[in-house]
């Protein structure tokens, strides 16, 4: 099929050219009768037929027709312009140099507009190329993510080429990382033939070009170059084309100069992992170490005030007043329990860095958590004020019920005894389009305006001492769990007076059930 | 009293073991106690405990697996005690015939609580049933098919009331999300539980003043549902 059209082509091309030809030379002919009339001086007749002939040099594809024209002008001339009229008669005075210098004339014209043409072709090639090159780079750099890369990089080596490519990250036959763009289905059994991915893998493991035009292995179908620096190979490109113009070294060239690019895309981007990896772990780094902190410093404090308040009970149990000795007990009661609260709050950290950050989500009603809630917190704080609402709509949310109890009571454990007030705490939740908007507000002294931007990261423990113990190491956890839900958290004072500390959760989690 | 409830504490922590003892002794139950499965099922088997504790962390034998054995010969009432967090565990439990759960750390009245609706339901199976229920302001009519709150008829749907008396009639007993499926949509039904929770949404809406602070039907997450008990 292709043949053919191929040879159609070139008919087509012969008859047009050869039109032309016959058209301007009859339009010279008829120029240089017009011009005889009129004038009655034959001089000029070689000039109009020489701008004939480069006229022609210019309008048709090589040599022939210009060489072909001036042939043919110079019989016109002689047939028509020259003496005897409409007979030819070579052996005139003067007329074999004229003859010859038209000829020459004629084509060294010919030649140089075929010469311009050629450069001028080149250089659009050129100009096409760089202009590719320029839009794949630009794309290239605002693209994120190695699939995208490999798409923008799969679309633009087969735009460009007009052949099918396969594109390996990292060793073919370990990783199996690849993405395909083809012109025909068939390229794909051709692609994931053994031959072809040996081929693939010659190229992985030495680095240098494998393929069709190598020789070295002849029943290679593909083109192969690696996707590679000095020291470090990133992956394979696979070219499958019919036509031969991969395999010309020019092409050769500029898709290395490609390939370069997409070297520049692909290290950015592990670049770029590297340091979200490291970003993750230092947070996570952080978090750790203000747990650990507070641990130390938290937990030492109730527990000697546990030991202080049970020996004197024991010891001194005659000596101390009924009320006295009441009071010890309840010291210890209130310290074991904010204890198991801190411990609670340890297992809820573990439970986020266990699995790299992944929770397990479940379907949970948010009525249900909030009513939860409410059953632990008044089982520490009977005394406590607290109003909860939650709207007549009933909805039910991707999560981890634990943790979110857990930031529930972190933060109502915040207001019930930072606030320093007795008005009630008001617990709200509404939702939005996205997001449940869970709320906390009291009516206490409110929060220190230059704390608030700082009041999760859990770092102002020790500034405000004793009487804030484990809070800010609570309210961090509360971000911790937040951010692991892909929610936000925030903090803020209220205008008639007390804070408000409020977070969201997504209503659809993209990673429910198929969280590891 | 003559007649003391004898409490089997398999659990093999003694200071919690000693401080459980401790409080049911003074509440005047007769205490048992075993640190090891094997022991523990001797123990049954000879002494016939009115109520078990089962730690479910044991040396020797899993505490499942213990219930599991025990199930078969014994309707004994079991509440589990447990230290672990995880919901799948006690839903695991409960499934296998365990009557109820507490987490460590407890009150010792929520204990207490715990031991008493245990027991009460166990003489229950043995006995007729109530026709009537009632707590707080909360009454049923199981033959009328009545629900009533503070002297209101409350209308509930055919599922809903059958969900509301099945958790009455386990009243203070904690029921999982598939025991309350397999109960009302028989045992072959699929266990997903949305359904359920949209049907307890309703019901919350229906019977509790304020769904987010309910009086009468707690939430456990992750487990099930419970009826308030007095």
């Amino acid at each position: 099929m292709k043949k053919n059209n191929f040879n159609q082509f070139h008919i087509l091309l012969f008859f047009s050219d050869f039109l032309k030809t016959i058209l301007i030379l009859f339009i010279a002919t008829i120029l240089a009768f017009t011009l005889v009339r009129l004038s009655a001086i034959a001089d000029n007749i070689f000039s109009i037929y020489i701008l004939a002939v480069a006229l022609i040099s210019v309008v048709t594809s090589g040599y022939i027709w210009g060489i072909f024209s001036s042939f043919l002008g110079i019989f016109s001339v002689n047939y028509f312009f020259t003496f005897p009229y409409n007979a030819f008669n070579f052996l005139l005075a003067g007329y074999p140099p004229a003859f010859f210098s038209m000829l020459v004339i004629s084509t060294i014209i010919s030649t140089l507009t075929v010469k311009i043409k050629k450069q001028a072709l080149i250089f659009s090639e050129r100009e096409k190329q760089a202009e590719s090159l320029h839009d794949i780079t630009k794309r290239l750099l605002t693209a994120t993510g190695m699939d995208n890369i490999r798409t923008l990089a799969l679309d633009y080596f087969s735009n460009f080429y007009h052949c099918s490519v396969i594109i390996y990250f990292g060793n073919p036959s370990i990783d199996q990382n690849y993405g395909m763009k083809l012109l025909t289905e068939q390229h794909t059994s051709i692609f994931e033939n053994q031959t072809e991915k040996n081929a693939a893998q010659l190229c992985y493991d030495t680095s240098v070009v494998v393929g069709a035009d190598t020789f070295s292995q002849t029943n290679i179908k593909g083109t192969y170059l690696p996707i590679s620096t000095d020291d470090t190979v990133f992956g394979v490109i696979g070219l499958l084309s019919e036509n031969e113009g991969l395999k010309q070294p020019k092409t050769l060239d500029f898709l290395g100069i490609m390939t370069s690019q997409l070297i520049l895309a692909i290290e950015r981007q592990n670049l770029f992992e590297k340091q979200q990896k490291i970003l993750v772990e230092t947070e996570k780094e952080k978090m750790r170490s203000n747990l650990l902190r507070a641990v130390s410093h938290d937990l030492r404090t109730p527990l000697t005030c546990i030991v202080f308040s049970a020996t004197t009970v024991l010891e001194q149990n005659t000596a101390l007043s009924k009320q006295q000795f009441q009071k010890l007990l309840n010291d210890i009661i209130q310290d074991a329990q904010w204890l198991i609260h801190m411990v609670e709050n340890l297992l809820a950290v573990t439970r986020i860095n266990n699995e790299h950050a992944v929770i397990k989500k479940q379907q949970e009603a948010v009525e249900e958590i909030v009513a939860a809630t409410m059953v632990k917190i008044k089982k520490r704080f009977p005394d406590a004020q607290i109003k909860a609402s939650v709207p007549q709509e009933f909805i039910m949310i991707p999560m981890d019920a634990t943790l979110i109890m857990q930031v529930l009571i972190n933060l109502l454990e915040n207001a019930i005894v930072h606030s320093h007030s007795t008005e009630a705490i008001l617990l709200d939740v509404v939702y939005t389009e996205q997001y449940a908007i869970f709320s906390i507000k009291d009516n206490g002294v409110g929060l220190d305006e230059n704390e608030i931007n700082h009041i999760f990261d859990g770092v102002f423990i020790e500034k405000t001492g004793d009487s804030t113990r484990g809070i800010g190491i609570g309210l961090s956890i509360c971000k911790s769990i937040i951010f692991a839900h892909k929610g936000s958290i925030s903090a803020e004072n209220n205008k008639e007076g007390g804070a408000t500390f409020r977070f969201t959760l997504p209503k659809k989690g993209e990673d429910i059930n198929h969280g590891e | 009293m003559a007649n003391k409830f004898k409490v089997l504490i398999i659990e093999d922590e003694t200071a919690i073991s000693n401080f459980i003892a401790t409080t049911l002794k003074s509440n005047g139950y007769m205490v048992l106690l075993s640190s090891s499965g094997k022991e523990a099922l001797s123990m049954i088997a000879s002494h016939c405990p009115d109520v078990i504790l089962l730690d479910l962390g044991l040396p020797d034998i899993d505490g499942l697996e213990i219930l599991k054995q025990l199930r078969k010969w014994s309707s004994i009432p079991v509440i589990i005690v447990s230290a672990r967090v995880n919901e799948e565990e006690k839903v695991e439990a409960l499934d296998a015939g365990a009557d109820d759960y507490i987490t460590k750390p407890f009150g010792t009245s929520e204990l207490l609580a715990r031991i008493r609706t245990a027991m009460r339901h166990a003489s229950q199976n043995n006995t007729i049933q109530n026709d009537k229920f009632s707590v707080k302001g909360l009454s049923i009519d199981f033959g009328k098919r009545l629900v009533i709150i503070d002297g209101k008829e409350i209308h509930l749907t055919q599922i809903e009331f059958k969900i509301v008396s099945l958790l009455a009639k386990s009243q203070g007993r904690v029921l999982t999300y598939d025991q309350i499926i397999a109960e009302l949509w028989g045992p072959y039904a699929v266990k997903d539980n949305q359904i359920l929770r949209v049907n307890m949404a309703n019901i919350r809406r229906k019977l509790e003043k304020n769904p987010a602070e309910p009086q009468y039907i707690f939430t456990e997450v992750g487990v099930g549902y419970r009826m308030v008990d007095e």
